[in-house]
């Protein structure tokens, strides 16, 4: 049991738990803070594979904008604790049945699949700040079309939200 | 550096994407049933910075750069 299996074991618990949080809770409030407990232990296990840029746009973007827009929109339409249907006898049981085996099956295929065991012991080191550097280069040479196509996809969305804030009044 | 093998991240990301897919039929708000998109958008992130470092290549991760600007130009739209 070395430092990385220990950090990795406990951001992956407080992500399951994060998720878990985010089902079962009754205030939207409390499944967006939720969320955000997910996201920054994702940051913490994208440093651990070393990918530190991704990390920190994961804190800054993730983390940072969306969840505060989540956040500010739940408290400016007051949206109130969800309610519940009591669940059908079928929903109970069937519903539990089915997560349970779609996600026992989503894992056990992810770690049995060929690609996956093809992958499961390469673990070469990169250098860390010799990754970042050819990020960049990768996404400034290689993609640099897709990159110039989402400054238009965010021009698009600015105007689209626009539009839509307008339409309210 | 990492010697934790990849495939325990891509069970990680399996779960959450399956708690994401259970999160998107089980919640009743449209705005939590938002946040479990988001938390499958972010198991598939994991996923593709998993096997970015596996194969030594930097594509996946401009893939998840690529995936954090569309999740967030499209959570600038759907909030009005």
């Amino acid at each position: 049991m070395t430092l990385p299996f220990i950090v990795f074991f406990v951001c992956a618990f407080l992500a399951v738990l994060g998720a878990l949080t985010l089902i079962l809770a009754r205030e939207p409030i409390h499944s967006a803070l939720a969320l955000i407990l997910v996201m920054v232990s994702l940051a913490v296990l994208y440093l651990l594979l070393g990918a530190e840029f991704i990390a920190a746009v994961q804190v800054i973007v993730y983390a940072g904008a969306i969840m505060v827009l989540f956040v500010f929109v739940i408290m400016l339409l007051n949206a109130g604790i969800e309610e519940r249907t009591d669940f059908s006898k079928l929903a109970k049981y069937a519903g539990l049945l089915l997560g349970m085996f779609l996600i026992l099956f989503l894992a056990h295929w992810m770690a049995h699949s060929l690609i996956g065991q093809q992958v499961a012991s390469g673990v070469a080191g990169t250098n860390v700040s010799v990754a970042t550097r050819d990020l960049s280069h990768q996404l400034f040479q290689t993609y640099l079309f897709p990159f110039e196509a989402t400054s238009i996809l965010i021009l698009i969305a600015i105007l689209g939200a626009l539009v839509l804030a307008k339409k309210d009044e | 550096m990492s010697i934790v093998p990849i495939s325990y991240y891509l069970v990680l990301s399996a779960i959450l994407f399956g708690l994401g897919i259970v999160a998107f039929v089980f919640k009743r708000n449209i705005i939590t049933i938002f946040m479990a998109i988001e938390l499958m958008l972010n198991a598939v992130n994991l996923a593709f910075v998993a096997f970015a470092r596996a194969h030594d290549q930097l594509d996946g991760l401009v893939f998840v750069f690529f995936v954090i600007v569309v999740a967030a130009a499209e959570s600038a739209v759907a909030k009005p």
